[in-house]
């Protein structure tokens, strides 16, 4: 019965039922019933979340869509855009739990760009040229951008979270995003200068369609 | 900190996909529902909508949180 609850409920009835001063005790366990089967769908795959983690992040999902509800736009059904919610409530926490409390500092990314270069270009003259490439974008990274700048894609790259590279920083995930944004408008601007475009960089790893 | 050669390939993917103005994460957040169901009927989003898009480009985290979306959507 619960199932179809969930689902039927027009979007004026999801947010009458969640927004009066006191919102009504079915509505909201309907929307953590909600939650959870949508999360269990998402993390069905993995073996490090049980079902008490689905619980809690049910939970923490339920109270974030309350608190931000008012920025419900209404341009999607409320149970797509509560999910979106629960989803990043949910991997925010995934991503903390297994990033641990490694800092910046402790980021330790193996050297092996040179040898993955070869593998894909074994000729010499063709290593040199794609090597150029990678050379001028990790020269654009140490010379173009400010240390917050060069932390900020540095540590993503590394699979930093969000959260924890912004707590490292003293700055939020807005500032942060900006950062990134700045940066990578910089590097862009950097690998042109040094005579080379985007394309050059992902074709000596990946290959190109030319070769 | 020394960036391997894939991790520097997944930065010139995002930085052929970034664009001189982008809406950031939590911007997202409000309108990556209305951009999910517009995806899903084949609607064409709208320039506001599309901004999502270009963001999924340049994000690995939204766009990993975009994919668990279209998952926990499969079944319901
Ligand atoms: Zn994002």
């Amino acid at each position: 019965m619960m199932h179809t609850h969930a689902i039927t409920r027009t979007n004026a009835q999801w947010l009458d039922g969640l927004q009066r001063p006191e919102p009504i005790s079915d509505a909201v366990a309907d929307l953590r019933d909600f939650l959870k089967r949508g999360l269990a769908r998402t993390f069905a795959d993995r073996r490090d979340v049980d079902d008490s983690d689905l619980d809690d992040f049910a939970q923490d999902a339920v109270l974030r869509v309350l608190n931000r509800i008012d920025s419900f736009r209404g341009d999607s059904r409320f149970t797509t855009w509560a999910l979106a919610v629960g989803i990043r409530v949910a991997m925010t926490a995934m991503r903390k739990r297994r990033w641990g409390d490694r800092s910046l500092d402790d980021l330790c990314i193996p050297q092996d760009a040179s040898s993955d270069a070869m593998r894909a270009a074994p000729d010499p003259v063709v290593v040199t040229a794609r090597q150029d490439a990678l050379t001028a974008l990790r020269a654009s990274i140490d010379n173009d951008l400010t240390p917050k700048q060069r932390a900020v894609v540095l540590g993503e790259l590394a699979g930093m979270p969000t959260a924890q590279l912004a707590e490292q920083l003293h700055t939020n995930a807005n500032a942060l995003y900006k950062l990134h944004h700045d940066a990578r408008l910089r590097l862009r601007a950097g690998l042109q200068q040094r005579g080379f475009c985007e394309s050059d960089v992902r074709d000596i790893v990946y290959g190109s369609s030319n070769d | 900190m020394e960036p391997t050669a894939a991790q520097l390939a997944e930065l010139a993917r995002q930085l052929a996909g970034t664009a001189p103005n982008e809406i950031d994460c939590e911007a997202v957040l409000d309108c990556v529902a209305a951009y999910f169901e517009a995806t899903q009927s084949g609607i064409t989003p709208s320039a506001d909508l599309a901004m999502v898009g270009q963001h999924l480009e340049v994000c690995p985290s939204c766009l990993e949180e975009f994919q668990a979306l279209v998952r926990a959507s499969a079944g319901e």
